[in-house]
């Protein structure tokens, strides 16, 4: 898929499927990798940035059986700034299938 | 390569961050080696996978950089954020540093101005020395004066916006040409 693409959309994701559980890194890398394909190592720098600015809050959870995580939780910064994100992604991509559906039919 | 190599050769290339910063960092790898091993994936699949540790490491010191001079902007630290970002990939120089270099530049030669101008009393004196021209002059040099005081007032209010409308720029720039998908 196009990088720019991508680009542009991974923050996106992070936020939304955070939006109603958290999540801890390699389920957030294991969820979108099932979706389109990534360097699985951006997701780190990304994750650790939104945590910086406050978006994310985290915790570790030992598992009985797996490996120890960090999950992160988003704060009420980061639920601004997901409703941000996805209002103007909706906009965005509502007219980019508008543009498409009319250019497909001739118009 | 594997898990080992991989984690010690990113931990090498982070050598420059604070190693508070760098443990944090580290973790979250070991954890993902952790977790796909656990859901029994190659190693050197989930190697492959990551990208290789230098392109990973570069991105991660400039986004740190970048925090930093966001954090309390200086002209040292955007200097190393800006340079950081360029870093990243050879498409990135062009783009991310001549706009700064430009931008630098003009900044610097208005302060060069400012200084020029506040010390155009002690220029002139060397070039006449004491004379009644001095005397004469004496309104045309409180002008000059007063001319240049006032420019390094307004540029040092400028420099916070100059600053930020870098750091900006920066953003969009790791944003967009940044990360290594």
């Amino acid at each position: 898929m196009n990088v720019q693409f991508k680009k542009g959309v991974l923050e996106l994701c992070v936020l939304v499927l955070t939006a109603k559980q958290d999540r801890y890194g390699y389920e957030l890398v294991d969820v979108i990798s099932r979706k389109f394909e990534i360097s699985e190592g951006t997701i780190y720098p990304l994750l650790r940035r939104l945590t910086v600015d406050g978006l994310f809050s985290t915790y570790y959870i030992q598992s009985n059986v797996g490996p120890p995580r960090k999950y992160y939780k988003l704060t009420d910064k980061g639920k601004e700034s997901l409703q941000q994100l996805l209002g103007e992604w909706t906009l965005f991509s509502e007219g980019v299938q508008e543009i498409i559906e009319g250019g497909l039919r001739g118009e | 390569m594997n898990k080992q190599k991989y984690i010690s050769e990113l931990s090498s290339y982070l050598k420059c961050l604070p190693p508070s910063e760098r443990e944090v960092v580290l973790g979250d790898y070991e954890e993902h080696f952790a977790n796909a091993l656990y859901c029994s994936r190659d190693e050197e699949e989930i190697v492959r996978s990551l990208g290789t540790p230098k392109l990973v490491a570069k991105e991660i010191i400039a986004q740190y950089r970048l925090q930093e001079a966001t954090h309390s902007p200086t002209l040292n630290r955007i200097t190393k954020a800006t340079l950081a970002i360029a870093g990243i990939g050879i498409f990135n120089i062009v783009p991310v540093l001549i706009p700064f270099a430009i931008s630098l530049l003009v900044v610097v030669s208005m302060y060069v101005i400012a200084g020029l101008l506040l010390a155009s009393p002690l220029i002139m004196l060397i070039q006449n020395g004491v004379s009644w021209n001095l005397l004469f002059d004496f309104f045309w040099i409180l002008g000059l004066v007063g001319v240049g005081l006032l420019l390094v007032i307004g540029l040092n209010k400028m420099i916070t916006w100059y600053y930020n409308q870098v750091l900006r720029y920066l953003r969009y720039s790791i944003r967009k040409w940044g990360r290594n998908i």
